[in-house]
């Protein structure tokens, strides 16, 4: 009977929220009747009683300084042993110009300029309907040239571009003085020339000669976490210290020439991008501050070979240098992100999620081993979801993983969209959608979870310190109301 | 270092640098400028019968800028090509069909039209671009002009040569070519498929680019609403054809075999540029010859270039083929409106020499002639052509023919940086074996620039016997 499956399901959906809020307010449900019994007991005895129970305890002053002494001893160890907060004062992503757009078929006729065969050509076509990019995306002027025109030179004129404009867009949201940076790092995986990008900074801003300067290559599109996690503890052994984080991706020199398949989709998806991100552990930074940082995890499965060869770069048959993603790819991500959660979840789920995954684990060992492991509902734990915009594909199945729902994805998507696969700063393009949009409330937890080579799952968890007014005035100002979009399964060219 | 040029491409004659090899053209790099904005998924435009008219003919434009001069003001500073590259992505928003690409009607959509609206050619507005092509010349400025007055048809190096095809799915409408010079100028070369537009409107399209380059502001793209600029689709069922005379075939010609999608004029010679600047006194002392009173100086310098080739043809066609020449007048486009000012507008007719044979005749008889010529507008033409329109047919160098330019240079200048062009030429390329040359008012002063092309062998010839002509009068 359809009534009774609705009322049978509506009587599940509240058994559950009674079963949630009892669990998460455990604590306090119990405490309540015990202070509101030892309340009325006080209420009882009177003023006169209290009196006498105080002298029968015969304490004398010795007794209560020490126990004062104590008090503050232990209460100044506790304070003293606490991580410093990481505040995340305010960030700012790069917006490529009109004159770096590379509609569809832009791309594809000069991928048939370039290239004689057929079947690679066809190929990518089949890759950029199906891929969830849009028409605005982005590449840098080198790859406007047929054929591309790779030089050292053109790669410098790109970082310098991407960096120093995200970087200005930054001093300009914060007032920062490039003298009070104490920390930088930078991360871009796929081009580390001499001297380091940093020292480009450096150079450009005039930064102080004892800044501490990290400069992180090679570790794929999850650098950006990486770089925060390294921000963090080196913001913990320094007090009072403003650190610049740099994440981008350089694209000029990693255009791939030849033709070999599992090669050629970085070619389709990968676009121009970078941020720039402020963090300081400076107490006055909290009250101007947007974010702070709760949790880092990070999840390394290089250890399986197959997790660790299925993002390889290396030279094909012709001696071009491209990098090549497994078939696996998808599997291997779903493992990482498996590790990842399960790290992850004691620290952010409530209890009453805590309680069913042991429960149903517990079960699947003893009782019966058919039963599916319980996926924990994170959508109870984060407000936002920051999923790296990989690949559609990623995006789908993390959507599934992790039972999201469209509206919880849609950052993702619309920047996959909007801006292409912009690696390890795709993140940042996610959580400016989301203040874009006005849906970013002080109190609401973000998760921003990164993949990237090796394999590596990262995850990164803010607290949200302040409402985010819109409009913003970041990379989504001009196109914010033309989102959300439909984007079709299959685009047609 | 010296390198000869390397303009090959494939379907078009090799355009290798004319005569010494220090003016050669080399060192080509191609990118694409794009539209600023999206202008929206399948917006097509569509192609009017004129337009298809010309599918086959290209209109080459090259402005010629000096180095500015060692004290000039900031303002007039020499361009660099990302600045030139800069403006064009908001003009493409304003002429978003420049930058799409051609299609053809698929059988088994418009179910209710008959099969000639099948595999008729429109243009899809996908933003795909215009090429941009950056090259170098080993010469100065001043070197180039001389060799262009002393030998003509230096032009063609400055623009890029390729037609459309064989793949119309990949082929721009517009190449931009900038060569820059060894004393720092620079050259603009614009080829334009007929296609999309005739001379005034290319010419108004790209002087709305200089001003966009020179500092003035672009309409914001989003007021723009790409459906609503468009024409609509011509009407399923023809017009009433059947009834129509059969126009008289000088006119327009049919090509001698199918061209399918590489769109150049198949020609038994090989078609070489030409070109020839008469001075306002030359022109003044031709319009004192007697008889030349109520005539142009279109038709004046047209009649010497008619005659001249008529003799240099003689030999080798007898005297009828150059008794027929097509005449095109242009006209001025609305500019805006709902074609944006893309249109064939221009009127074709022809004029007939049907007394002595034009070798012998006077001038000013000439003159008279095709000033006389009865010409009708090009969308008359093309009804009148019938089915030929739908195929391939050949409108410039069906016979000799002339166009009329007039003032475009003056009505559409292209001023960059505060500077004007030292050289201006309009031609036309991809045309029949006729020949075809564009008379238009030059660049400096109140004469006049003959360009075109010619025969093989024929450019020569024609600039001694015009020189001779010139100098009689």
């Amino acid at each position: 009977m359809p009534s009774g499956v609705f009322s049978g399901s509506v009587n599940l959906k509240y058994v559950k929220l009674g079963y949630q809020y009892l669990v998460n307010h455990f604590l306090t449900l119990l405490l309540v009747p015990v202070m509101a019994a030892t309340a009325l007991e006080l209420a009882r005895m009177g003023p006169g009683e209290l009196l006498s129970l105080w002298r029968s305890l015969e304490l004398d002053l010795v007794h209560i300084l020490v126990s004062a002494f104590l008090v503050v001893f232990v209460g100044t160890v506790y304070v003293m042993s606490r991580p410093r907060p990481v505040y995340l004062v305010d960030y700012a992503c790069y917006k490529p110009p009109a004159s770096c757009r590379v509609p569809f078929s832009t791309f594809m006729e000069h991928t048939r300029l370039i290239t004689d065969d057929d079947k690679s050509v066809r190929f990518q076509t089949r890759i950029l309907e199906r891929s969830g990019l849009g028409e605005d995306t982005c590449l840098p002027p080198a790859n406007h040239y047929i054929p591309p025109n790779p030089s050292m030179e053109a790669s410098r004129a790109e970082a310098q571009l991407v960096i120093f404009s995200a970087i200005d867009d930054l001093v300009r949201r914060t007032g920062l003085k490039p003298k009070d940076i104490d920390i930088l790092v930078v991360n871009c995986s796929l081009f580390s020339p001499t001297p380091s990008l940093s020292a480009m900074i450096i150079n450009k801003y005039k930064l102080r000669s004892n800044i501490r300067s990290f400069n992180l290559s090679g570790m794929g599109c999850s650098a950006g976490l990486i770089s925060i996690d390294l921000t963090r503890d080196m913001l913990q052994v320094h007090p009072n210290s403003n650190a610049l984080v740099v994440s981008t991706e350089i694209i000029t020199p990693n255009f791939y020439q030849g033709s070999r398949r599992d090669m050629l989709l970085p070619n389709c998806l990968f676009r121009m991008g970078a941020a720039a991100i402020l963090l300081s552990n400076r107490r006055r930074e909290a009250r101007r501050a947007k974010y702070r940082l709760v949790h880092v995890v990070r999840t390394h499965k290089g250890a399986d070979d197959r997790a660790y060869r299925c993002v390889y770069q290396e030279e094909d048959e012709q001696g071009f240098s491209g990098i090549s993603l497994s078939k696996e790819l998808m599997a291997i991500a779903g493992d990482a992100l498996k590790s990842n959660i399960t790290t992850i979840g004691p620290l952010v789920l409530p209890m009453s999620e805590q309680l069913l995954f042991f429960f149903r684990l517990v079960g699947r060992k003893l009782i019966n081993k058919t039963w599916k492991p319980y996926i924990p509902d994170f959508k109870l734990a984060f407000e936002h979801f920051c999923i790296h915009a990989g690949g559609r594909a990623v995006i789908d199945e993390l959507q599934k993983n992790l039972q999201l729902s469209a509206r919880h994805v849609e950052a993702s998507r619309m920047t996959l969209h909007r801006f292409g696969n912009t690696s390890s700063s795709s993140l940042w393009y996610e959580l400016a959608y989301i203040e874009a949009k006005g849906r970013m409330r002080r109190g609401d937890r973000v998760w921003q979870i990164g993949f990237g080579s090796g394999f590596k799952c990262n995850s990164a968890v803010w607290k949200c310190l302040r409402t985010v007014k819109t409009p913003t005035k970041g990379p989504w100002d001009d196109c914010i109301h033309r989102y959300p979009v439909e984007i079709p399964d299959v685009v047609k060219l | 270092m010296v390198v000869e040029a390397v303009v090959v491409e494939s379907g078009s004659p090799a355009a290798l640098g004319v005569g010494a090899g220090s003016m050669a053209v080399h060192g080509h790099r191609l990118s694409t400028v794009v539209p600023s904005s999206v202008t929206g998924e399948s917006v097509d435009y569509e192609l009017t019968d004129a337009d298809l008219l010309h599918k086959l003919h290209y209109v080459r434009a090259v402005h010629v800028f000096r180095a500015p001069a060692a004290a000039a003001a900031p303002g007039e500073r020499a361009l660099s090509v990302r600045e030139l590259k800069e403006p064009m992505f908001p003009w493409l928003d304003m002429f978003f069909p420049v930058s799409g690409r051609l299609r053809r009607r698929q059988q088994q959509q418009d179910a209710a039209a008959d099969d000639e609206a099948a595999g008729r050619p429109f243009v899809r507005c996908n933003d795909c671009g215009v090429r941009i092509v950056e090259a170098a010349c080993d010469a100065t400025v001043e070197q180039w002009m001389e060799a262009e007055a002393e030998r003509g048809g230096m032009c063609k190096p400055l623009a890029y040569d390729k037609v459309i095809g064989p793949e119309l799915f990949f082929s721009p409408l517009l190449y931009v070519q900038i060569t820059s010079f060894k004393c720092g100028g620079m050259a603009l070369g614009f080829t334009w498929a007929h296609v999309i537009g005739d001379i005034p409107s290319a010419a108004a399209c790209f002087a709305t680019w200089a001003q966009l380059a020179s500092g003035n502001k672009a309409p914001p793209p989003t007021l723009r609403d790409p459906l609503s600029l468009l024409p609509p689709p011509p009407p399923a069922a023809p017009p009433a054809r059947a009834t129509a005379p059969p126009a008289p075939s000088s006119v327009v010609k049919a090509t001698s075999a199918p061209v399918g999608d590489h769109w150049a004029v198949p020609t038994a010679h090989d078609m070489v540029p030409f070109s020839f600047h008469v001075t306002e006194q030359q022109l003044n002392a031709l319009q004192q010859r007697p008889g030349a009173a109520g005539v142009g100086p279109f038709e004046l310098v047209s009649a010497l270039v008619w005659r001249a080739l008529a003799a240099i043809r003689a030999s080798e066609d007898g005297d009828e083929a150059t008794r027929t020449v097509t005449v095109v007048r242009t006209t001025q486009p609305a500019v805006g409106g709902r074609r944006l000012g893309l249109t064939n507008e221009h009127r074709i007719g022809h004029a007939v020499a049907s007394g002595s044979p034009p070798a012998a005749a006077d001038v000013a008889a000439l003159a008279a002639l095709l000033a006389g010529a009865r010409v009708e507008d090009a969308g008359a033409v093309a009804a009148r052509a019938g089915d030929a329109a739908a195929g391939d047919v050949v409108v410039y160098g069906a016979s000799l023919t002339f166009v009329d330019a007039g003032g475009v240079v003056e009505a559409h200048p292209l001023e960059l940086a505060g500077r004007r062009p030292a050289h201006v030429e309009y031609a036309v390329d991809g045309v029949g074996d006729g020949g075809a040359a564009v008379v238009h008012a030059a660049a400096r002063g109140r004469g006049r620039t003959v360009a075109g092309s010619l025969r093989q062998g024929e450019p020569g010839r024609l600039r001694a016997a015009l020189r001779d002509a010139l100098r009689a009068a």
